[in-house]
Protein backbone atom coordinates (compact mmCIF):
# COMPACT_ATOMS: atom_id res chain seq x y z
CA UNK A 1 0.00 0.00 0.00
CA UNK A 2 1.40 3.24 -0.79
CA UNK A 3 1.84 5.68 1.91
CA UNK A 4 -0.12 9.03 1.60
CA UNK A 5 3.42 11.03 1.50
CA UNK A 6 4.32 8.92 -1.76
CA UNK A 7 1.23 9.79 -3.48
CA UNK A 8 1.07 13.30 -2.54
CA UNK A 9 4.85 13.35 -4.38
CA UNK A 10 3.46 11.74 -7.68
CA UNK A 11 0.43 13.66 -8.02
CA UNK A 12 3.26 17.07 -7.27
CA UNK A 13 4.94 15.63 -10.43
CA UNK A 14 2.54 14.74 -12.27
CA UNK A 15 1.23 17.96 -12.17
CA UNK A 16 4.27 19.94 -12.52
CA UNK A 17 4.68 17.56 -15.66
CA UNK A 18 1.53 19.05 -17.09
CA UNK A 19 2.57 22.60 -16.57
CA UNK A 20 5.66 22.17 -18.04
CA UNK A 21 4.50 20.42 -20.81
CA UNK A 22 1.02 22.88 -21.81
CA UNK A 23 3.88 25.67 -21.16
CA UNK A 24 5.97 24.32 -24.26
CA UNK A 25 2.74 23.70 -26.40
CA UNK A 26 3.81 26.36 -29.30
CA UNK A 27 1.31 29.81 -29.58
CA UNK A 28 -1.84 29.71 -31.68
CA UNK A 29 -1.22 32.29 -34.36
CA UNK A 30 -2.48 36.02 -34.45
CA UNK A 31 -5.01 35.25 -37.45
CA UNK A 32 -6.63 38.12 -38.95
CA UNK A 33 -10.69 36.83 -39.35
CA UNK A 34 -10.93 36.95 -43.25
CA UNK A 35 -14.12 38.59 -42.99
CA UNK A 36 -12.82 41.86 -41.66
CA UNK A 37 -14.07 45.17 -43.22
CA UNK A 38 -11.70 46.02 -45.75
CA UNK A 39 -11.11 50.03 -46.42
CA UNK A 40 -11.32 50.58 -50.08
CA UNK A 41 -7.91 52.83 -51.19
CA UNK A 42 -7.13 54.86 -54.77
CA UNK A 43 -5.24 52.19 -56.95
CA UNK A 44 -1.22 53.50 -57.03
CA UNK A 45 0.08 55.42 -59.52
CA UNK A 46 2.92 52.72 -60.41
CA UNK A 47 -0.32 50.68 -61.80
CA UNK A 48 -2.14 53.69 -63.03
CA UNK A 49 -1.43 52.59 -66.77
CA UNK A 50 -3.56 49.01 -66.55
CA UNK A 51 -6.37 50.18 -64.67
CA UNK A 52 -8.43 51.41 -67.92
CA UNK A 53 -7.98 48.13 -70.02
CA UNK A 54 -8.52 44.43 -69.53
CA UNK A 55 -5.11 42.97 -69.57
CA UNK A 56 -5.06 40.16 -72.14
CA UNK A 57 -1.94 39.00 -72.79
CA UNK A 58 1.13 37.77 -70.27
CA UNK A 59 3.97 40.19 -71.60
CA UNK A 60 1.48 43.15 -71.65
CA UNK A 61 2.97 44.04 -67.89
CA UNK A 62 5.14 43.32 -64.85
CA UNK A 63 2.39 41.39 -63.27
CA UNK A 64 1.35 38.08 -64.77
CA UNK A 65 -2.17 36.63 -65.36
CA UNK A 66 -1.55 32.87 -64.74
CA UNK A 67 0.17 30.55 -63.11
CA UNK A 68 1.72 27.43 -64.69
CA UNK A 69 2.46 23.63 -65.12
CA UNK A 70 4.87 21.75 -67.29
CA UNK A 71 3.28 19.61 -69.59
CA UNK A 72 5.02 16.91 -69.83
CA UNK A 73 8.71 16.53 -68.20
CA UNK A 74 11.86 17.97 -69.45
CA UNK A 75 9.47 21.04 -71.00
CA UNK A 76 11.49 24.01 -72.02
CA UNK A 77 10.97 26.50 -70.02
CA UNK A 78 11.97 29.16 -72.63
CA UNK A 79 8.78 27.90 -74.51
CA UNK A 80 5.61 29.07 -73.65
CA UNK A 81 3.35 26.56 -75.16
CA UNK A 82 5.28 23.52 -73.31
CA UNK A 83 3.31 24.87 -70.32
CA UNK A 84 -0.74 24.95 -69.30
CA UNK A 85 -2.20 27.58 -66.98
CA UNK A 86 -3.50 26.08 -63.65
CA UNK A 87 -4.68 28.99 -61.67
CA UNK A 88 -5.49 32.88 -62.31
CA UNK A 89 -3.25 35.41 -60.49
CA UNK A 90 -5.74 37.28 -58.03
CA UNK A 91 -4.20 40.00 -56.32
CA UNK A 92 -1.42 42.47 -57.49
CA UNK A 93 1.17 43.74 -54.72
CA UNK A 94 3.18 47.19 -55.26
CA UNK A 95 6.40 47.27 -52.53
CA UNK A 96 7.38 50.43 -52.09
CA UNK A 97 10.25 50.87 -54.03
CA UNK A 98 12.26 53.43 -51.95
CA UNK A 99 12.55 51.54 -49.17
CA UNK A 100 15.67 49.48 -48.72
CA UNK A 101 15.86 45.21 -49.55
CA UNK A 102 13.19 42.97 -51.31
CA UNK A 103 10.10 43.54 -51.45
CA UNK A 104 9.02 40.52 -52.50
CA UNK A 105 10.28 39.56 -48.30
CA UNK A 106 8.37 42.09 -47.03
CA UNK A 107 5.26 40.89 -48.72
CA UNK A 108 5.74 37.19 -47.36
CA UNK A 109 7.29 38.80 -43.34
CA UNK A 110 3.38 39.46 -43.47
CA UNK A 111 2.11 36.53 -43.86
CA UNK A 112 4.62 34.93 -41.39
CA UNK A 113 3.61 37.63 -39.01
CA UNK A 114 0.56 35.48 -39.46
CA UNK A 115 1.81 32.36 -38.63
CA UNK A 116 2.10 30.85 -41.71
CA UNK A 117 4.51 28.43 -42.78
CA UNK A 118 6.83 28.87 -45.66
CA UNK A 119 7.72 26.58 -48.44
CA UNK A 120 4.90 23.97 -47.31
CA UNK A 121 4.38 20.97 -48.86
CA UNK A 122 2.75 22.08 -52.16
CA UNK A 123 3.10 21.43 -55.93
CA UNK A 124 5.62 23.41 -58.29
CA UNK A 125 4.36 25.89 -60.53
CA UNK A 126 5.75 28.78 -62.74
CA UNK A 127 4.74 32.08 -64.04
CA UNK A 128 5.86 33.42 -67.09
CA UNK A 129 9.01 36.14 -67.15
CA UNK A 130 8.82 38.80 -69.69
CA UNK A 131 11.66 40.08 -69.98
CA UNK A 132 13.84 36.91 -69.82
CA UNK A 133 11.29 35.49 -71.84
CA UNK A 134 11.52 32.07 -69.60
CA UNK A 135 9.34 30.01 -66.91
CA UNK A 136 10.10 30.83 -63.96
CA UNK A 137 9.52 28.64 -60.77
CA UNK A 138 7.51 29.83 -57.67
CA UNK A 139 9.77 32.67 -56.29
CA UNK A 140 8.03 32.40 -52.76
CA UNK A 141 5.07 30.70 -51.32
CA UNK A 142 3.72 30.44 -48.12
CA UNK A 143 0.52 28.27 -46.37
CA UNK A 144 -1.53 28.54 -42.97
CA UNK A 145 -0.46 24.97 -42.50
CA UNK A 146 2.25 22.34 -44.00
CA UNK A 147 0.02 19.73 -45.33
CA UNK A 148 -3.53 21.45 -44.68
CA UNK A 149 -5.35 18.31 -43.61
CA UNK A 150 -8.32 20.10 -42.76
CA UNK A 151 -8.09 23.11 -45.38
CA UNK A 152 -5.57 26.10 -45.52
CA UNK A 153 -5.18 29.43 -47.24
CA UNK A 154 -2.38 28.85 -49.58
CA UNK A 155 -0.15 31.57 -51.96
CA UNK A 156 2.62 31.32 -54.60
CA UNK A 157 4.25 34.41 -55.46
CA UNK A 158 6.56 36.01 -58.45
CA UNK A 159 7.99 39.22 -58.34
CA UNK A 160 8.79 40.79 -61.82
CA UNK A 161 10.20 44.65 -62.28
CA UNK A 162 9.19 45.27 -58.78
CA UNK A 163 5.24 44.05 -59.21
CA UNK A 164 4.15 41.00 -57.07
CA UNK A 165 1.72 39.23 -58.22
CA UNK A 166 0.17 36.48 -56.04
CA UNK A 167 -1.85 33.46 -56.82
CA UNK A 168 -4.14 32.66 -53.29
CA UNK A 169 -6.63 30.43 -52.79
CA UNK A 170 -8.48 28.19 -50.24
CA UNK A 171 -7.62 24.53 -50.13
CA UNK A 172 -9.69 21.71 -49.94
CA UNK A 173 -9.00 19.18 -47.04
CA UNK A 174 -6.63 16.69 -48.19
CA UNK A 175 -9.11 13.79 -48.77
CA UNK A 176 -6.50 12.38 -50.03
CA UNK A 177 -5.30 15.05 -52.23
CA UNK A 178 -5.94 18.49 -51.97
CA UNK A 179 -8.63 20.47 -54.46
CA UNK A 180 -9.36 24.39 -54.73
CA UNK A 181 -12.08 25.23 -52.24
CA UNK A 182 -12.04 28.72 -53.61
CA UNK A 183 -10.34 31.72 -55.12
CA UNK A 184 -12.73 34.58 -53.64
CA UNK A 185 -11.78 33.61 -50.28
CA UNK A 186 -8.17 33.68 -50.80
CA UNK A 187 -8.00 37.13 -52.30
CA UNK A 188 -10.87 37.86 -49.68
CA UNK A 189 -8.41 36.80 -46.54
CA UNK A 190 -5.17 38.24 -48.26
CA UNK A 191 -6.90 41.51 -48.52
CA UNK A 192 -8.16 41.28 -44.78
CA UNK A 193 -4.52 40.57 -44.17
CA UNK A 194 -2.64 43.19 -45.71
CA UNK A 195 -5.40 45.57 -44.82
CA UNK A 196 -5.21 44.90 -41.11
CA UNK A 197 -0.99 44.97 -41.24
CA UNK A 198 -1.36 48.82 -42.96
CA UNK A 199 -1.05 48.03 -46.19
CA UNK A 200 -3.39 49.78 -48.77
CA UNK A 201 -6.17 47.86 -50.65
CA UNK A 202 -7.48 48.31 -53.80
CA UNK A 203 -10.44 45.89 -54.28
CA UNK A 204 -11.41 45.37 -57.85
CA UNK A 205 -8.81 47.53 -59.69
CA UNK A 206 -7.38 45.31 -62.23
CA UNK A 207 -8.91 43.64 -65.21
CA UNK A 208 -6.67 40.52 -65.40
CA UNK A 209 -9.67 38.95 -67.64
CA UNK A 210 -8.83 35.19 -66.18
CA UNK A 211 -11.93 34.76 -64.38
CA UNK A 212 -12.00 31.50 -63.36
CA UNK A 213 -14.41 29.39 -60.72
CA UNK A 214 -15.83 31.99 -57.97
CA UNK A 215 -12.89 34.31 -59.13
CA UNK A 216 -14.34 37.27 -61.54
CA UNK A 217 -11.19 38.22 -62.83
CA UNK A 218 -10.65 41.41 -61.70
CA UNK A 219 -7.75 41.39 -58.99
CA UNK A 220 -6.90 43.35 -56.19
CA UNK A 221 -3.82 45.81 -56.01
CA UNK A 222 -2.34 46.10 -52.75
CA UNK A 223 0.44 48.85 -51.81
CA UNK A 224 2.42 48.99 -49.33
CA UNK A 225 1.96 51.75 -47.49
CA UNK A 226 5.01 53.91 -46.04
CA UNK B 1 1.02 -4.49 -15.91
CA UNK B 2 4.59 -3.93 -14.78
CA UNK B 3 7.84 -3.48 -15.91
CA UNK B 4 9.77 -3.80 -12.92
CA UNK B 5 11.44 -6.92 -13.37
CA UNK B 6 13.01 -5.34 -16.68
CA UNK B 7 13.47 -2.11 -15.15
CA UNK B 8 15.90 -3.93 -12.36
CA UNK B 9 17.96 -1.87 -9.76
CA UNK B 10 21.33 -0.64 -11.45
CA UNK B 11 20.36 -1.76 -15.25
CA UNK B 12 20.83 0.42 -17.95
CA UNK B 13 17.36 0.23 -20.54
CA UNK B 14 18.52 -1.04 -23.51
CA UNK B 15 17.05 0.06 -27.28
CA UNK B 16 14.66 -3.52 -26.77
CA UNK B 17 13.41 -2.33 -23.54
CA UNK B 18 12.15 0.63 -24.49
CA UNK B 19 10.66 -0.79 -27.28
CA UNK B 20 8.76 -3.39 -24.68
CA UNK B 21 7.43 -0.94 -22.89
CA UNK B 22 3.76 -1.21 -22.73
CA UNK B 23 3.31 2.76 -23.26
CA UNK B 24 4.12 2.56 -26.49
CA UNK B 25 2.85 -0.90 -27.55
CA UNK B 26 2.15 -4.76 -26.26
CA UNK B 27 4.08 -6.44 -28.98
CA UNK B 28 7.64 -5.29 -29.73
CA UNK B 29 7.07 -6.61 -33.88
CA UNK B 30 4.27 -4.26 -34.22
CA UNK B 31 5.60 -1.50 -32.25
CA UNK B 32 8.31 -1.67 -34.52
CA UNK B 33 6.27 -1.95 -37.74
CA UNK B 34 4.80 1.55 -36.57
CA UNK B 35 8.24 3.05 -35.81
CA UNK B 36 9.73 2.18 -39.17
CA UNK B 37 6.50 3.42 -40.82
CA UNK B 38 7.11 6.86 -38.98
CA UNK B 39 10.98 6.91 -40.42
CA UNK B 40 9.64 6.03 -43.91
CA UNK B 41 7.41 8.91 -43.69
CA UNK B 42 10.35 10.94 -42.35
CA UNK B 43 12.49 9.96 -45.25
CA UNK B 44 10.18 10.72 -47.88
CA UNK B 45 9.04 14.14 -46.38
CA UNK B 46 13.11 14.95 -46.74
CA UNK B 47 13.36 13.89 -49.93
CA UNK B 48 10.24 15.95 -50.75
CA UNK B 49 12.46 18.83 -49.06
CA UNK B 50 15.51 18.27 -50.80
CA UNK B 51 13.60 18.89 -54.08
CA UNK B 52 12.90 22.23 -53.32
CA UNK B 53 15.82 23.34 -51.25
CA UNK B 54 18.97 21.21 -52.74
CA UNK B 55 19.82 22.99 -56.39
CA UNK B 56 21.88 20.93 -59.12
CA UNK B 57 23.11 23.99 -61.64
CA UNK B 58 21.09 26.68 -60.15
CA UNK B 59 17.90 25.47 -60.36
CA UNK B 60 16.15 23.12 -57.60
CA UNK B 61 15.59 19.58 -58.17
CA UNK B 62 11.78 19.50 -58.31
CA UNK B 63 12.14 21.62 -61.43
CA UNK B 64 13.87 18.75 -63.34
CA UNK B 65 10.91 16.55 -62.68
CA UNK B 66 7.17 16.55 -62.12
CA UNK B 67 7.39 13.33 -60.30
CA UNK B 68 8.06 14.97 -56.80
CA UNK B 69 4.31 16.62 -57.19
CA UNK B 70 3.60 13.07 -57.33
CA UNK B 71 5.49 12.98 -54.02
CA UNK B 72 4.20 15.98 -52.66
CA UNK B 73 0.48 14.07 -53.71
CA UNK B 74 1.94 11.34 -51.47
CA UNK B 75 3.45 12.41 -48.74
CA UNK B 76 0.44 15.32 -48.10
CA UNK B 77 -2.36 11.63 -48.79
CA UNK B 78 0.10 9.66 -46.06
CA UNK B 79 0.39 12.82 -43.83
CA UNK B 80 -2.81 13.54 -43.28
CA UNK B 81 -3.52 10.08 -42.67
CA UNK B 82 -0.65 9.54 -40.36
CA UNK B 83 -2.83 12.98 -38.34
CA UNK B 84 -6.08 12.06 -38.43
CA UNK B 85 -6.86 7.62 -38.56
CA UNK B 86 -3.44 5.43 -38.59
CA UNK B 87 -2.79 6.44 -34.81
CA UNK B 88 -6.53 5.31 -33.90
CA UNK B 89 -5.61 2.11 -36.15
CA UNK B 90 -2.29 1.56 -33.84
CA UNK B 91 -3.86 2.27 -30.44
CA UNK B 92 -6.51 -0.45 -31.45
CA UNK B 93 -4.09 -3.21 -33.18
CA UNK B 94 -1.14 -2.77 -30.44
CA UNK B 95 -1.68 -0.39 -27.58
CA UNK B 96 0.78 1.45 -26.83
CA UNK B 97 -0.67 5.42 -25.54
CA UNK B 98 2.31 6.86 -25.99
CA UNK B 99 3.44 6.11 -29.28
CA UNK B 100 -0.62 6.50 -30.22
CA UNK B 101 -0.42 9.68 -28.89
CA UNK B 102 3.22 11.20 -30.85
CA UNK B 103 2.38 9.74 -34.36
CA UNK B 104 0.39 12.36 -35.49
CA UNK B 105 1.92 15.10 -34.12
CA UNK B 106 5.48 13.34 -36.01
CA UNK B 107 4.33 15.36 -39.58
CA UNK B 108 3.44 18.33 -37.88
CA UNK B 109 6.77 18.42 -36.12
CA UNK B 110 8.24 17.70 -39.36
CA UNK B 111 6.51 20.73 -40.72
CA UNK B 112 7.44 23.25 -38.06
CA UNK B 113 10.89 22.19 -38.73
CA UNK B 114 11.50 22.28 -42.29
CA UNK B 115 9.45 26.02 -42.37
CA UNK B 116 10.90 26.84 -39.22
CA UNK B 117 7.71 28.04 -37.52
CA UNK B 118 6.38 26.81 -33.92
CA UNK B 119 3.35 27.59 -34.30
CA UNK B 120 -0.56 25.93 -33.01
CA UNK B 121 -2.10 26.01 -36.25
CA UNK B 122 -5.32 23.62 -37.38
CA UNK B 123 -2.79 20.96 -38.16
CA UNK B 124 -1.39 21.12 -35.06
CA UNK B 125 -4.38 21.17 -33.09
CA UNK B 126 -5.99 18.00 -34.99
CA UNK B 127 -2.93 15.91 -34.45
CA UNK B 128 -3.44 16.70 -30.99
CA UNK B 129 -6.83 15.52 -30.82
CA UNK B 130 -6.56 12.73 -32.57
CA UNK B 131 -3.43 12.13 -30.38
CA UNK B 132 -5.18 12.42 -26.94
CA UNK B 133 -8.12 10.50 -28.59
CA UNK B 134 -5.59 7.96 -29.66
CA UNK B 135 -4.05 7.74 -26.24
CA UNK B 136 -6.98 7.15 -24.30
CA UNK B 137 -8.46 4.49 -26.63
CA UNK B 138 -4.90 2.61 -26.55
CA UNK B 139 -5.22 2.26 -22.89
CA UNK B 140 -8.87 1.01 -23.32
CA UNK B 141 -8.01 -1.58 -26.10
CA UNK B 142 -5.22 -2.65 -23.97
CA UNK B 143 -7.73 -3.73 -20.79
CA UNK B 144 -9.83 -4.84 -22.98
CA UNK B 145 -8.02 -7.01 -24.76
CA UNK B 146 -7.00 -8.42 -21.20
CA UNK B 147 -10.27 -8.93 -19.85
CA UNK B 148 -12.86 -9.67 -22.65
CA UNK B 149 -14.89 -6.71 -21.79
CA UNK B 150 -16.30 -3.75 -22.50
CA UNK B 151 -16.08 -2.10 -19.18
CA UNK B 152 -12.63 -2.77 -18.38
CA UNK B 153 -12.41 -0.55 -15.69
CA UNK B 154 -15.12 -3.04 -13.61
CA UNK B 155 -13.00 -5.34 -13.61
CA UNK B 156 -8.98 -5.28 -14.49
CA UNK B 157 -7.07 -3.75 -11.76
CA UNK B 158 -6.54 -0.08 -13.22
CA UNK B 159 -2.62 0.69 -14.49
CA UNK B 160 -1.92 3.82 -11.90
CA UNK B 161 0.95 4.27 -13.98
CA UNK B 162 -1.00 4.53 -17.67
CA UNK B 163 -3.85 6.39 -16.08
CA UNK B 164 -1.82 9.22 -14.92
CA UNK B 165 0.28 9.07 -18.27
CA UNK B 166 -2.98 8.64 -20.34
CA UNK B 167 -4.51 11.73 -18.07
CA UNK B 168 -1.42 14.25 -18.43
CA UNK B 169 -1.46 13.92 -22.03
CA UNK B 170 -5.12 14.33 -22.60
CA UNK B 171 -4.97 17.58 -20.48
CA UNK B 172 -1.66 19.02 -22.26
CA UNK B 173 -3.46 18.22 -25.49
CA UNK B 174 -6.99 20.12 -24.23
CA UNK B 175 -5.27 22.82 -22.79
CA UNK B 176 -3.98 23.50 -26.52
CA UNK B 177 -6.87 23.29 -27.74
CA UNK B 178 -8.49 25.34 -25.91
CA UNK B 179 -5.76 28.27 -26.51
CA UNK B 180 -6.33 27.95 -30.14
CA UNK B 181 -9.83 27.91 -30.14
CA UNK B 182 -9.72 31.13 -28.12
CA UNK B 183 -8.00 32.87 -30.29
CA UNK B 184 -8.35 31.57 -34.06
CA UNK B 185 -10.82 33.44 -36.24
CA UNK B 186 -14.14 31.26 -37.46
CA UNK B 187 -12.46 29.85 -40.80
CA UNK B 188 -10.05 27.90 -38.79
CA UNK B 189 -12.40 27.02 -36.04
CA UNK B 190 -14.49 25.76 -39.03
CA UNK B 191 -11.78 23.66 -39.83
CA UNK B 192 -11.33 21.97 -36.87
CA UNK B 193 -14.41 21.67 -36.13
CA UNK B 194 -15.58 18.16 -37.22
CA UNK B 195 -12.36 17.46 -35.11
CA UNK B 196 -13.50 18.35 -31.79
CA UNK B 197 -16.29 15.35 -31.67
CA UNK B 198 -13.05 12.98 -31.03
CA UNK B 199 -13.24 14.98 -27.50
CA UNK B 200 -15.80 12.34 -26.16
CA UNK B 201 -13.01 9.39 -27.07
CA UNK B 202 -10.56 10.71 -24.35
CA UNK B 203 -13.48 12.55 -21.94
CA UNK B 204 -15.33 9.34 -21.75
CA UNK B 205 -12.61 6.79 -20.85
CA UNK B 206 -10.88 8.70 -18.58
CA UNK B 207 -13.73 9.85 -17.12
CA UNK B 208 -14.67 6.21 -16.56
CA UNK B 209 -11.01 5.12 -15.75
CA UNK B 210 -10.62 7.71 -12.92
CA UNK B 211 -14.67 6.75 -11.79
CA UNK B 212 -13.96 3.08 -10.37
CA UNK B 213 -9.95 4.31 -9.39
CA UNK B 214 -12.09 6.56 -6.91
CA UNK B 215 -14.73 3.80 -6.07
CA UNK B 216 -11.90 1.47 -5.52
CA UNK B 217 -9.60 3.72 -3.37
CA UNK B 218 -12.64 4.39 -1.13
CA UNK B 219 -13.45 0.80 -0.85
CA UNK B 220 -9.97 0.19 -0.05
CA UNK B 221 -10.03 2.76 2.47
CA UNK B 222 -13.57 1.97 4.26
CA UNK B 223 -11.94 -1.32 5.01
CA UNK B 224 -8.62 -0.34 6.24
CA UNK B 225 -11.04 1.99 8.76
CA UNK B 226 -12.88 -1.10 9.78
CA UNK B 227 -9.75 -3.02 10.48
CA UNK B 228 -8.69 -0.11 12.66
CA UNK B 229 -11.90 0.43 14.42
Amino acid sequence: MRTRRSLLRTAVAAGAGTLLAIAALPSPPDSTPIDRTVEGSETPPAVDDWTDEPITGETDTPMVRYQYRPIEDGADPNEFDAFVATAPINVVLVPDDEVDGDGLERVMAVLEDEGWLRDPEEYTRYAWDRQESTFVRQQATAAETYYGTSGRLHVRCWSFEGIVSMQAHEDTGARPEHGIASYDRGLEAIESIFDAAGWAVASDAIDLDNEQRDYDGLASVITEDA
Amino acid sequence: MSTDDRYGFGRRPTVGDVLEHPLLGLERGRTEIAIAGLLGLTALFAVSYAGSTVAVGGAPLETLTTQFDTLTKLLIALATATITILPFVYAVWNGGPLLSFAMPLVPVFLGDVAAGQYVLGVDAVIALTVGAAACALAMFATDVRQVGSLRPWTTVEIDAVSLLVVTMTVLVAAAGVAQFAAVAPPRNLEWYAPFSVLWLVPAGIVGAYWQAAVRTTVATQGDETEIES
